[in-house]
């Protein structure tokens, strides 16, 4: 019976050391407003405070040795890795809804500066940098832990990465996160053989596990800062499109200073626009009414393009975009009609309604 | 024995080999400065390859380069009559000297058969994410090239060791994440093949425009027709926006109109106007504005 406890924290512990995700972030209120009015975000050069690999980890670490390593080989290796999860984050937040001040201005300007590392961490000087730069906000990170733990029976891989957004007008941090992710390869992967046991580990210290681990934590971090899922997938609070077509038909080429006229019919209390294929994009639309319904609410939005003189195009496919005006985050839906609008003089349009 | 062990190295290093990226460079060649990167091509679901596409453009951004911005690009595309539909773009018809100097960069990068391929009978599971990027000058030549795909391998029958890691394998086996995870480390590893280049400045200057003027001319149902004019530097691309009403309406160059632009919009019977917002913006994202009076 005594055996009871010692089995559940023994278990315990291996769990612990098996693949896992620590996570905690807090975001200040106005942070959602500032990102949908488009906020300009630095992002800075990441310090590195994770301590070095053991001997054993560091003798067993060229087996697994990283490519994107190789680049930048004038640094020292502890700055590559800083500078490796700074670009993750930095290609992440570019797809995230801030806007992104150019990684190249940030490194000249800092450079033009003369600004040392140490001034650049500083927080104080938050504002100056800010101003420097061109952004409303810097984005500092720290890499914590980037380790390989080889302990025969088992390797834990882990990387940690902290973040931390501090407005540049008022110099206060509107959001941190620290993130740690864990792999562990060996004895808590599962039932292990004779053979898998000793090379399980081996095979954990893998350069490109450490690589997708410090790929997950950049891109997880940028979507708390983000405040939900990056890519765009649609989920059940996506708003949707039913209907998208011309709302006029027309023969022939759309000519100078005709109009084209699109409907679509979709969720209500949204920001609406069309395509003309990638000619004419972010046409706005207005929404003309509302349809209450059991089922679920939908609003009607038209708009219209006024055909310019040198507008010339065939075939063009017309689709809608629709997003949340509101949203935490502003994951648009793209819909495509099933006909084609063409412009000026060249071949007939090929409208059909869907 | 002797041959048993010969097998395992060779496997080991088919394995070892199989990690890598496949990519040529054209040695000596000065690297270019700016790279405009076309909508990708292949398989994959347009999404994906829209994502592709932009993870790309920040990878080569944070590497150095000038990289417009994708809405740019393809509008100038389209204008030329290049682009039809983004969906199946197709760069091979694409006359790459023309179109370098078009979109004003020494190279184009160039997304081809990016493909997403994926299969989970529990006992062996694959899902990958691949393509061909290649970056290719004015003068029609590769500059670099490479040939990826980025996979996820298992199954209990292969990963009979760490049944727990394959558990958690088997329930994010081609999830959204697990696909976007796939892309990037595919595009990441690519890019990491590019040389760097030392961060350089803009080439141009940032846009201007001015002299903005509005016209208005009644329509038969009692509305009117608003037109908004303006000047802008070469290159910027004009929106206007009228508060409360519309933004982003798209205006063109004139032809051979020495940098005006004209935008129309029609206006419902009775609308007031208090403003009018002229946007002008450039290739990497730099705005600049001006107003026209109502």
């Amino acid at each position: 019976m005594k055996r009871g406890p010692w089995s559940l924290a023994a278990g315990l512990t291996l769990l612990a050391a098996c693949t896992s995700v620590a996570s905690h972030h807090h975001s200040e209120p106005e942070l959602a407003r500032l990102r949908a009015a488009g906020y300009r975000v630095a992002v800075l050069p990441f310090a590195i405070t994770a301590p070095d690999d053991g001997f054993v980890a560091q003798s067993l670490g060229p087996v697994g040795d990283l490519l994107a390593l190789e680049q930048g080989r004038d640094l020292p290796r502890r700055d590559r890795i800083a500078a490796l999860l700074h670009d993750d984050v930095a290609v992440w937040l570019q797809q995230s809804d801030y806007q992104v001040v150019d990684p190249w201005h940030v490194a000249t300007t800092l450079a033009h500066a003369g600004l040392s590392s140490d001034a650049i961490q500083n927080r104080s000087r938050a504002r100056e940098i800010a101003a420097l730069v061109g952004a409303d906000a810097l984005l500092y990170g720290e890499v914590r832990r980037w380790n390989r733990g080889y302990y025969v029976l088992q390797t834990v891989v882990d990387v940690a990465l902290q973040l931390e957004l501090v407005d540049g007008g008022s110099g206060r941090t509107l959001f941190t996160s620290e993130r740690t992710e864990t792999m562990g390869s060996g004895l808590t992967g599962g039932p292990t053989g004779y053979v898998s046991a000793a090379t399980e580990p081996i095979a954990g210290l893998r350069g490109s596990y450490l690589r997708n681990l410090s790929r997950s934590v950049a891109r997880h971090a940028v979507a708390d800062l983000n405040g939900g899922e990056l890519g765009d997938q649609p989920g059940p609070t996506t708003p949707r499109l039913g209907v998208v077509a011309l709302a006029r038909m027309h023969d022939g080429p759309f000519r100078a200073g005709e109009r084209i006229d699109v409907i679509a019919v979709g969720s209500p209390d949204c920001l609406v626009r069309f395509d003309l294929g990638r000619l004419r994009v972010g046409v706005p639309m207005n929404p003309i009414a509302r349809h209450d319904d059991p089922r679920g609410a939908r609003a009607t939005y038209v708009g219209h393009y006024v055909v310019a003189d040198g507008d010339d195009a065939a075939d063009l496919p017309l689709s809608c975009t629709i997003l949340r005006r509101e949203a935490r985050r502003s994951v648009a839906l793209r819909v495509r009609w099933e006909g084609a609008v063409s412009l000026g003089s060249p071949a007939i349009a090929a409208g059909r309604t869907p | 024995m002797r041959t048993r062990s010969a097998a395992l190295v060779a496997g080991a290093m088919l394995a070892a080999a199989c990690g890598g990226v496949s990519h040529q460079l054209r040695r000596g060649a000065e690297p270019p400065r700016s790279i405009a990167v076309l909508p990708f091509a292949g398989d994959a679901d347009p999404e994906l390859r829209a994502a592709g596409r932009a993870l790309l453009q920040s990878r080569l951004r944070a590497a150095g380069y000038l990289v417009p911005e994708a809405e740019w690009v393809d509008r100038a595309l389209s204008e030329r009559g290049w682009l039809r539909d983004p969906d199946a773009f197709d760069a091979t018809a694409l006359p790459m000297a023309e179109a370098t100097l078009a979109l004003g960069v020494d190279a184009i990068a160039v997304g081809s058969d990016l493909c997403q391929s994926s299969f989970n009978v529990l006992l062996l599971r694959r899902h990958a994410v691949g393509g061909r990027l290649a970056l290719v000058e004015s003068d029609g030549r590769t500059y670099w090239a490479a040939d990826h795909a980025a996979s996820r391998f298992g199954g209990f029958l292969l990963t009979s060791g760490q049944v727990f890691e394959e558990l958690r394998a088997q329930g994010v086996h081609r999830t959204p994440m697990a696909t976007l995870a796939l892309l990037d480390e595919f595009v990441a590893d690519v890019a990491a093949t590019v040389p760097t280049r030392a961060a350089a400045t803009a080439a141009a200057p940032p846009p201007s425009v001015d002299e903005a003027i509005a016209t208005r001319t009644p329509l038969p149902d009692g509305g009117q027709r608003l037109v908004v004019e303006a000047r802008a530097s070469a290159g910027a691309v004009l929106t206007f926006a009228l508060p409360t009403l519309a933004a982003g309406v798209p205006m063109v160059a004139v032809p051979s109109g020495d940098g005006r632009h004209r935008g129309a919009h029609d206006l419902p019977p009775g609308t007031q106007l208090t403003r009018i917002d002229v946007v002008a913006r450039d290739a990497f994202g730099r705005e600049a504005r001006t107003e026209a009076r109502p």
